[in-house]
C-alpha cells in the first residue's frame, strides 16, 4: 500500500461521506460545510492524479468564492422551515439512482477505452512540472476558448447584478 | 501499484448519481444549487482521471474552464433565487410551480 | 418513281385556310371571305387528290412518303407521312371532292349566322383531320386523325353553343366515342406490344408470326372504336343527337365522311381483320344489327334529319356487313355511292330547313315540290338511290351486298333484306310527307318558302349527277381497288406470302360468291334471277306502300299505329337503348359517386383529418398532467429515463 492508494482511499470515502450529508442534511448551515468538506477532497484527489494547478484552483474557486455566495444568500433568505428532504421523490430516485450508478460502474469498470494519447506522457510531466504543461496547451491550441470563457465571466457578473438588484435601486437611480 | 484510473470514474459516477438525488429530493432550492455543484465537481474528477490515462492535458483545461462556468452559473443562480424570494417570498420548490399547465 | 411531293398539299391546304380563317377571320374576313376562304382551301386538296388518283391508277403499287419522326419509341419511329395506295387515293378522293361541294353549300346556308368564320375555320380543320386519318401510314397518326375527327365534330355540333341540347348532344357525342376511343387505344398498344411496330405494311409483314386468338383480339379492340366512331350497337346513341349541330355538318361528318372513318379503317386493315374469322363474325354481326335496327327506328321519327340519320347508321351497317362477309371492296363501293347520295340528302333536307325556317317536324310539311322544285328533285334521286332502284347508285352498291349474303349466311341475308324494304319505305315516307300532298305547312310560311340560292342548288345537281352515274363505275372501282383489297392481286411489297395465306383462309367465306362486276352484266342478272327479282320488288314494294299510306292515304297509319302499338313503342323509344344507358351508367354512376363521397371522403378522410386532429388534442391533454411545474419531478423523469436508456444501451451491446 503505497501513498497514492492511502490517499485514494481516505480522500474518496470522506468525499462520499460528506457528499451524503450534503444531500440528506436538515441544518442548511451544516449543509454548507459539508459541501466544503467534499470540495477540499475532490482537491485532494487531484492532486493524487497528479493534478497540482487543478487541484489549487478548486480550492481556490470552488471552496472558497462559491462557498461565499452561497453563504451570503442563505444569511440573506430567512431560514427555511420545511421538511429539507421529500418522501416521495426519494421512494422512486434512490433505487433508479442506484441502477445508474451500476451501470455506470459496469460501464467504467468493463466497458473498452481507446482514444487518441497524446504527448504528456509520465516522463515530461515529471521534466516540466503539470502547471507548464497546462499552460503551454491553455495559451496555445485553447487560446480562444479561454478568451470566451472570461466574457461569459463577465456577461454573467453583470447579469448576477442587474437579476439580484432590489427594486428601490432602480428608482433611486431614476 | 497505482491506483488504477478506473475507480476514479467509477467515484466520480457515485458522486454524479449522489448529486443527482439530492436535486430530486431536496426541497430548498438552495441546496438544489448545492448538489448541483456536486454534480460539476465529479465531473472534474472524471476528466483528469481521463487525462492521467491518456497523458494529455486537454481534460485539465477543461476543468479550468467548468471552474469558470459553475463560477458564473452559481453567481447567476443565486441572483435568481434572490429575485425569486422577493417576489414570492419563499424558497419552497413545491410552491415555486408557474409553468403548471 | 415520279416526285409525289405534291401530295402533301392534301392535307395541308386545309389546315392552312383553318389557321388563316381561325385567325384573321372574326376581324378581316367576315362573311363571305372566310367561306371561300375554305371553299379555295379544300378545292386545291381536291384537285391534288384528284391528281394524285389518276396517278395511281395509272401505275399502280403504293407510296409511302414520311415527313419527319415525331416521336421514337424504342427501336420503332413513331412519323408524320403520308400512304398513298388506291384505297387511300380513293378516301381522299371522296373526302376532299364531296367536301368541296358542302363547304360550297354552307356558304349559303350559314348566311346570316353569327359566328360564321368560326364554322368555316372548325369544318376546314374537320377535313385536315379526316385526311391525317386517311393518308396515315401508321396507327398512330391514324389514332391522331380519329380523334382530331371526334374532337372537331364536338366542336361543330355543339356550334349552337348557346342551345342547351346542342352542348349535351356534342358532349354525348365526344364521350360515346370516347368509349370507343379507349377500346381503339387499347387494340393499338396491344398491336405495338405484339408487333413491335405499328406502321401497317410492318405488321401486315409480321402478322403470321402471331397467334389467331392475338390477331383477333387486336382486330376486335380496334373494331370497337370503329362501332363508336361509325355509330354502331351499341354505341350508336350519339348520332342522332348529332343532328343538333347545322346542315351541312351533318352532312360532311355524319353521313360521308367521319362516319366512314370506321369502314375505312376496316379496309385498311384488312389483312388483320381477314386473318380472323372470329373478327369477321363479329363486324358482320354488329353490322347486320345496326343495319335492321336503325331501318325500324327509322320508321316511326317526325323529325326530318334524324330519319336520315338513322338511315345512315343502317347504311352503315350494311358495309360492316359486306366487310364481314369478306367482300371488302363491295363495302368500299358501297361507302362511296352512300357517301354521294347521303350527302344529297342532307344537302337537301338543309335547303328544305332554310325554306321552312327550320322547322323539324316533317308534319309540318308538304307540297314543297310545288316551292322548290331543284331541292325536291334532287331528294327524290337521292331516295331512289337510297332505296336501290336502278339505275341509281344504291342499286349497284347496295344489292350485291344484300346478295353476297344470301350465299354467304341466310340469317343475315333475311334481316338485311327486310332492312332493304323498310329502308326503301321510310325514305319515301319522308319524301311523301314533305314535298308531296301532305298540306300542313304553315300558311304564314307557305307565303315565304322558296327555292334557295344558286350556291346551294348546285351542289345539290352535282352529287345528283354523281349519283346517277357513278354506279356504271362498278368495274372500274373492282379493278382499282383489288390490288388493295384482294389477296390475289396483292403485290409481296404490301403483304408477304405468309400473310396472303392467311387472309385467302379468312376470306374463303365468300369465294363461292360469284356476283358480276360489270354495272351492265350486274343489272341484267339481277333481273333475271329469282334473288335479283325479289330484291327489286322489295323495295318497289317498300316505296308502293308508302305511296299508297301517306300519299294517297288508302290504308291509314293511325290504325297501323294502334293495331301494332307495342311495336311502334319500341321503335319510336329507339329499342330503350338510351333509356337502359340512363339507368344503368347514369344513375349508377350516380349511385357510386354518392357512396364514395359518404364512405371514401366523409368517412375515411375527414375521419382521418378530424381524427388526427382529435388525437392530437387528446394526448396534449394527457401528457400535459406530466407538467407539474415541479422541478423536482422533471429532474426525476431525467434520471428514470438516463437509467432505463443506458441499461438498454448496455443490454444489446
Amino acid at each position: 500500500m503505497d501513498l497514492n492508494a492511502i490517499a485514494f482511499w481516505t480522500f474518496s470515502t470522506l468525499a462520499v461521506l460528506s457528499a451524503i450529508y450534503v444531500v440528506f442534511g436538515k441544518n442548511i448551515v451544516y449543509t454548507v460545510l459539508a459541501l466544503i468538506s467534499t470540495l477540499i477532497m475532490v482537491s485532494g484527489l487531484f492532486f493524487t492524479l497528479g493534478a497540482e494547478l487543478v487541484g489549487a484552483l478548486q480550492i481556490l474557486i470552488y471552496a472558497v468564492a462559491i462557498v461565499v455566495f452561497y453563504v451570503l444568500v442563505i444569511s440573506t433568505v430567512p431560514e427555511y422551515k420545511g421538511k429539507p428532504v421529500d418522501g416521495k421523490y426519494m421512494l422512486l430516485s434512490i433505487p433508479f439512482g442506484f441502477i445508474l450508478f451500476l451501470e455506470l460502474a459496469y460501464v467504467s469498470l468493463y466497458g473498452a477505452w481507446q482514444s487518441a494519447t497524446g504527448i504528456f506522457d509520465e516522463k515530461v510531466i515529471n521534466e516540466i512540472g503539470n502547471a507548464k504543461a497546462v499552460g503551454t496547451l491553455l495559451f496555445t491550441k485553447y487560446l480562444f476558448p479561454f478568451e470566451v470563457a472570461s466574457l461569459i465571466l463577465l456577461v454573467a457578473m453583470i447579469g448576477a447584478i442587474i437579476i439580484g438588484r432590489k427594486k428601490e435601486d432602480v428608482h433611486q437611480e431614476a | 501499484m497505482s491506483i488504477p484510473y478506473e475507480y476514479y470514474i467509477v467515484l466520480s459516477g457515485l458522486l454524479m448519481v449522489l448529486g443527482l438525488i439530492g436535486i430530486i429530493v431536496r426541497k430548498n432550492i438552495i441546496t438544489i444549487l448545492i448538489s448541483t455543484e456536486l454534480m460539476l465537481n465529479s465531473v472534474n474528477i472524471a476528466f483528469v482521471a481521463f487525462d492521467m490515462k491518456l497523458h494529455d492535458v486537454a481534460g485539465q483545461i477543461f476543468v479550468f474552464f467548468i471552474l469558470t462556468i459553475a463560477a458564473a452559473e452559481a453567481a447567476i443562480g443565486l441572483g435568481l433565487i434572490m429575485a425569486i424570494y422577493r417576489l414570492k417570498k419563499d424558497v419552497d420548490v413545491e410552491k415555486l410551480t408557474e409553468l403548471k399547465l | 418513281m415520279e416526285n409525289l411531293n405534291y401530295l402533301w398539299i392534301i392535307p395541308f391546304s386545309p389546315l392552312i385556310a383553318s389557321i388563316i380563317i381561325g385567325i384573321f377571320g372574326f376581324k378581316f374576313l367576315k362573311e363571305p371571305l372566310s367561306g371561300i376562304v375554305a371553299v379555295i382551301g379544300v378545292a386545291i386538296s381536291a384537285v391534288a387528290a384528284v391528281i394524285g388518283f389518276l396517278h395511281v391508277h395509272e401505275h399502280g403499287g403504293h407510296y409511302d412518303l414520311k415527313l419527319f419522326t415525331w416521336m421514337p419509341l424504342g427501336d420503332y419511329n413513331i412519323s408524320v407521312s403520308l400512304f398513298w395506295d388506291p384505297l387511300s387515293a380513293l378516301m381522299s378522293c371522296v373526302v376532299t371532292v364531296i367536301s368541296t361541294f358542302i363547304f360550297i353549300f354552307a356558304t349559303g346556308y350559314m348566311r346570316g349566322e353569327p359566328g360564321y368564320p368560326r364554322f368555316f375555320a372548325y369544318l376546314s380543320l374537320f377535313v385536315f383531320m379526316m385526311l391525317m386519318l386517311t393518308l396515315s401510314d401508321n396507327l398512330v397518326q391514324l389514332f391522331f386523325g380519329w380523334e382530331g375527327v371526334g374532337l372537331v365534330s364536338y366542336l361543330l355540333i355543339g356550334y349552337y353553343h348557346n342551345k342547351r341540347s346542342a352542348v349535351n348532344a356534342a358532349f354525348e357525342s365526344f364521350i360515346v366515342n370516347r368509349v370507343g376511343d379507349w377500346s381503339f387505344l387499347i387494340g393499338v398498344l396491344l398491336a405495338f406490344v405484339v408487333f413491335g411496330t405499328l406502321d401497317y405494311l410492318d405488321i401486315f409483314a409480321k402478322l403470321p408470326e402471331a397467334g389467331y386468338w392475338t390477331i383477333t383480339a387486336i382486330a376486335l379492340l380496334l373494331f370497337g372504336g370503329a362501332v363508336g366512331k361509325s355509330a354502331q350497337i351499341p354505341l350508336h346513341i350519339w348520332l342522332p343527337n348529332a343532328m343538333e349541330g347545322p346542315t351541312p355538318v351533318s352532312a360532311l361528318i355524319h353521313a360521308a365522311t367521319m362516319v366512314a372513318a370506321g369502314v375505312y379503317m376496316v379496309a385498311r386493315l384488312m389483312p388483320i381483320f381477314a386473318s380472323s374469322s372470329v373478327a369477321l363474325d363479329t363486324v358482320l354481326y354488329i353490322g347486320t344489327a345496326s343495319a335492321f335496327v336503325a331501318a325500324t327506328i327509322g320508321l316511326v321519327q317526325n323529325d326530318i334529319k334524324r330519319i336520315i340519320a338513322y338511315s345512315t347508321m343502317s347504311q352503315l351497317g350494311y358495309m360492316f356487313a359486306a366487310e364481314g362477309l369478306g367482300r371488302f371492296i363491295d363495302g368500299m363501293f358501297h361507302l362511296t355511292s352512300h357517301a354521294t347520295f347521303k350527302a344529297l340528302l342532307f344537302l337537301a333536307a338543309g335547303s328544305v330547313l332554310i325554306g321552312v325556317h327550320h322547322i323539324l317536324n316533317i308534319w309540318k310539311m308538304g307540297q314543297l315540290r310545288k316551292y322548290m322544285p331543284i331541292t325536291a328533285a334532287t331528294f327524290l334521286v337521292g331516295a331512289l338511290s337510297l332505296a336501290g332502284i336502278p339505275p341509281f347508285a344504291g342499286f349497284f352498291s347496295k344489292d350485291p351486298i344484300i346478295e353476297a349474303a344470301f350465299h354467304i349466311n341466310w340469317v343475315v341475308w333475311l334481316f338485311l333484306w327486310i332492312g332493304a324494304g323498310l329502308t326503301a319505305f321510310y325514305i319515301f315516307r319522308l319524301y311523301f310527307l314533305v314535298f308531296e300532298d301532305g298540306d300542313h305547312l304553315d300558311p304564314h310560311i307557305k307565303k315565304h318558302v322558296h327555292e334557295s340560292p344558286w350556291n346551294m342548288t348546285l351542289p345539290l345537281i352535282v352529287l345528283a349527277t354523281a349519283t346517277v352515274v357513278l354506279g356504271f363505275f362498278r368495274e372500274f372501282f373492282f379493278e382499282y381497288l383489288r390490288p388493295v383489297l384482294d389477296p390475289r392481286a396483292m403485290p409481296d411489297t404490301y403483304a408477304p406470302e405468309a400473310t396472303k395465306r392467311l387472309m385467302e383462309e379468312g376470306l374463303s367465306r365468300a369465294e363461292h360468291v360469284h356476283i358480276p362486276e360489270d354495272a351492265i352484266e350486274f343489272l341484267i342478272e339481277s333481273l333475271t334471277s329469282p334473288l335479283g327479282i325479289l330484291t327489286l320488288l322489295t323495295a318497289l314494294g317498300g316505296i308502293f306502300a308508302a305511296y299508297l299510306i301517306y300519299q294517297k292515304q288508302v290504308i291509314s297509319y293511325k290504325w297501323l299505329g294502334e293495331t301494332f302499338k307495342p311495336l311502334y313503342n319500341l321503335f319510336y323509344n329507339r329499342w330503350y337503348f338510351d333509356h337502359f344507358y340512363y339507368a344503368v351508367f347514369v344513375r349508377g354512376y350516380l349511385k357510386l359517386s354518392k357512396y364514395l363521397w359518404y364512405v371514401g371522403d366523409k368517412l375515411i378522410i375527414d375521419g382521418i383529418v378530424d381524427g388526427s386532429g382529435k388525437l392530437a388534442v387528446w394526448t396534449g391533454h394527457k401528457l400535459a398532467l406530466t407538467q407539474t411545474g415541479r422541478i423536482s419531478a422533471y429532474v426525476l423523469q431525467m434520471l428514470i429515463a438516463m437509467a432505463i436508456f443506458l441499461g438498454l444501451f448496455l443490454l444489446i451491446k
